[in-house]
């Protein structure tokens, strides 16, 4: 953990002791999650409506298994800001119960933490069991799979692609798009996800953040031996040919979620998909946030099945093993 | 149908209402919050009662306890009671309701178009009274003549006989002839009035306005426009639309399409089961009307009836028994009960007609009904009720009671599966509901600022 100011701990203390306080959260899993901060005060639809943006928490939520919604016991989604925020407020809340001290509905053997992997590494705490997000990663992830012996150890999990909003742009949800009732585009073309991934592609190169970090997502996607990550204008060239010439749909989808693990893809996802031009379509922030809700239909979906290899579904799976 | 956009000027505790619906939204759920008394239940019965009642003379009694709260303030002609636009499928159709008094004809009278007396909105009920006085007189005049035939002096009968007959003759003559006489009155009467009828629909139809009750006229009248749409349209477009609006709400609720004795029975101690009977002809007469609690069982107990007699029907048919359809409501509502529950059609030992509903667990134990939650119940009443509605406006009161958070959050989503081609508006506290939505979703009727004093 970095230098922390008075007033960071402060906040952070005031942060835990709202969650501890919460009573929605008495005795159920409780899942620290990356997003503003809720504006303390009663929990009513007229404060739900002043959000300026649906919370990060609802896409999870979202995406809550169905045989899991009806038990009373559904994990609560808190966000706490920031990744560091995040992190900074799981270790505090497991300090604050580590010596009885004072009431609390929280139970910390049900905390859990989910963060973005990002390319930055972002280290933990030093009695945790993983030293960083990115340990964290190697250890939850092979490849492009969840790491499913490995799962239940996790209390921290980070995402097995760079973001979440990565998780809305995977190949298996081109069928929501094009069944979307509002036309959507992207760069003015009908929305395929294909060419958002070339533009990506094509983008890689010109991605400072992922020059800088060059060797963290070359370890990331290592085990796609075909990608050259000696250079940013490699992995841009390797990626290009690899991807126009794959044939087949596995050798495709494995470039896909490679690249979706590396490249950041959130001003693809916030400016670049909007709803075809129309007077009677919605404004662009209201079509995303209703759209993620349907993501999130679609991985509580995919929930369902037994043998699924999605990130999310499997993440429920895990944390259903604490209930 | 859709309901994009509700404007209520001044109902009860409805001030300045402006609440827009957006279709762009793909999820059609609209939770509506306010504080308590903020207005949520009134604004859905206005809504419901309007669209429901209005084109249909058996629902006019409902409309018009309705309406008897309604105040035109003095020196006023009208009050706009609401104004919604709606989506029929093809076009936006904006709909205006009025309650007005006798000087919004005013216009009628000084243009001279009118120069008969005293035109009124109650004319056409003047009109119905005279009618039917009309109507009565052949049968006066002929039971008269008839008595009068029957009245015979004969040589047998004595000077007193005599003079009393010829007495009940005159008598007779003298009220035939006042008949006759008050049947030309009468007539002329209807002449006249039939006339201001005539000249108040035409004024209506030139003014686009449909004349809602025109014969409950001790009531408000109550008037209706569709911008672009001609009178001779509204009707039946309203009628069409009163199929498509329904409202569930639970049966302890103060409704305000019930007459004013029978909502102080609410109140009133020892008479609470007197409301429950009071709301069996609402329940009757209006088929978009859904109380939760008792009525759950009702309406699962009906489900597998209709399945019962669907299965019966195919075998007529088809010549093949399967019972797919029992076995498919059974299914449906095992899924809807939490785990190890079972719901059964409860037969009747003597005929074996379904009566109602059993619940057992998995092995067949027997559970009591205290075994089985309010929420679990009004949940497989809502399942059973939405899945009959297609296309339509649904207006729900106090959804969420009953349901612990996760159930809260889980109602969204099974009215989208169970009644996917509905829009929802939900009068709703919870938080939790919401959730399920995105805060463009959610609508409110704020609380009004007050002037600082």
């Amino acid at each position: 953990m970095s230098f922390q100011t008075k007033e960071y701990v402060q906040l952070i203390e005031q942060q835990c002791q709202a969650i501890m306080m919460s009573r929605r959260i008495n005795d159920k899993i409780v899942v620290l999650c990356e997003g503003d901060i809720p504006v303390p005060g009663r929990r009513s639809p007229s404060a739900y409506r002043r959000l300026e943006v649906m919370p990060d928490a609802n896409f999870y939520t979202a995406c809550i298994p169905p045989w899991w919604r009806n038990t009373g016991t559904t994990p609560k989604f808190i966000p706490c800001g920031s990744r560091g925020y995040v992190l900074d407020t799981y270790f505090k809340l497991l300090e604050l119960h580590r010596v009885p001290n004072g009431d609390s509905y929280l139970n910390p053997k049900k905390l859990f933490a989910i963060v973005d992997l990002d390319l930055q590494v972002q280290s933990t705490h030093e009695d945790y069991l993983f030293p960083d997000t990115e340990a964290i990663f190697k250890s939850l992830y092979q490849g492009a799979k969840v790491n499913q012996q490995e799962a239940s150890q996790h209390r921290i999990w980070v995402t097995g692609l760079i973001y979440k909003e990565a998780y809305f742009l995977i190949p298996e949800l081109q069928p929501i798009f094009d069944d979307y009732p509002i036309p959507l585009t992207f760069n003015n073309q009908p929305l395929q996800l294909e060419n958002i991934y070339l533009a990506l592609g094509k983008d890689v190169d010109s991605d400072a953040n992922l020059g800088e970090n060059l060797t963290t997502a070359g370890n990331r996607i290592s085990y796609c031996a075909e990608l050259d990550c000696s250079s940013i204008d490699q992995l841009k060239s390797s990626w290009l040919t690899q991807f126009q010439s794959a044939t087949d749909k596995e050798q495709k989808d494995k470039l896909i979620y490679a690249l979706l693990m590396i490249k950041p893809v959130k001003k693809y996802w916030e400016e670049q998909i909007h709803p075809e031009p129309n007077p009677f379509n919605p404004p662009l922030k209201r079509l995303q946030e209703e759209l993620t809700l349907e993501i999130g239909s679609f991985y509580s979906k995919e929930g369902e099945k037994l043998e699924t290899e999605h990130h999310i579904p499997i993440f429920f799976k895990t944390l259903h093993q604490f209930v | 149908m859709h309901l994009l956009r509700v404007q209520v000027p001044e109902f009860r505790a409805l001030k300045n209402v402006d609440i827009k619906f957006e279709k762009d939204l793909i999820r059609k759920v609209f939770p509506l919050g306010s504080q308590n008394g903020g207005g949520k239940s009134t604004l859905l019965q206005l809504i419901f009662v309007l669209l429901h009642c209005s084109s249909h003379p058996d629902r006019l009694p409902f409309l018009n306890n309705l309406l008897a709260q309604v105040s035109i303030p003095e020196g006023e002609s009208h009050k706009v009671l609401a104004k919604m636009d709606i989506w029929d499928g093809e076009k936006i159709v904006q709909i205006e309701f009025l309650c007005c008094n006798d000087t919004f004809l005013e216009p009628l009278k000084s243009n001279g178009t009118a120069t008969i007396g005293d035109i009124s909105f109650s004319s056409p009920f003047r009109e119905q009274s005279i009618k039917q006085k009309l109507g009565e007189i052949p049968t006066t005049i002929s039971r008269l003549t008839q008595e009068m035939n029957n009245l015979k002096v004969t040589n047998e009968m004595t000077e007193v006989q005599k003079t009393d007959i010829l007495k009940k003759k005159t008598d007779l003559e003298d009220k035939l002839k006042q008949s006759n006489e008050g049947s030309e009155k009468i007539k002329q009467e209807h002449t006249v009035v039939h006339s201001m009828v005539e000249n108040l629909m035409e004024f209506l139809r030139i003014e686009k306005l449909h004349y809602i009750n025109p014969l409950n006229a001790e009531k408000k009248p109550l008037l209706c426009r569709i911008i672009d749409m001609e009178v001779s349209e509204t009707a039946a477009f309203l009628r069409k639309l009163a199929d498509k609006i329904f409202l569930a709400a639970p049966s302890t609720q103060v409704y305000l399409f019930l007459s004013p004795d029978n909502r102080k029975l609410l109140f009133k101690a020892g008479t609470v089961d007197n409301y429950g009977t009071a709301l069996k002809e609402p329940k009757t007469k209006l088929p978009g009307f859904f109380t939760y609690d008792l009525t759950s069982t009702e309406v699962i107990t009906k489900s597998f009836i209709v399945a019962r007699d669907q299965d019966f029907s195919e075998r007529v048919n088809t010549g093949r028994y399967s019972g797919d359809h029992y076995q498919q409501v059974l299914n449906e509502m095992k899924q809807l009960l939490a785990t190890g529950k079972k719901i059964l059609p409860q037969l009747n030992p003597k005929d074996n007609m379904v009566e109602g509903v059993r619940f057992t667990t998995e092995d067949g134990t027997e559970l009591y009904p205290e075994d089985l939650s309010h929420g679990e119940l009004k949940r497989l009443g809502i399942c059973v009720w939405s899945r009959k509605i297609e296309n339509a406006i649904v207006l729900m009161d106090e959804v969420e009671n009953a349901f612990h958070p996760d159930w809260q959050y889980q109602i969204v989503l099974d009215l989208m599966e169970w009644g996917p081609t509905n829009q929802y508006i939900l009068a709703t506290h919870s938080y939790e509901l919401c959730q399920a939505l995105t805060p463009a979703h959610v609508k409110e009727l704020e609380p009004k600022l007050l002037p600082v004093r």
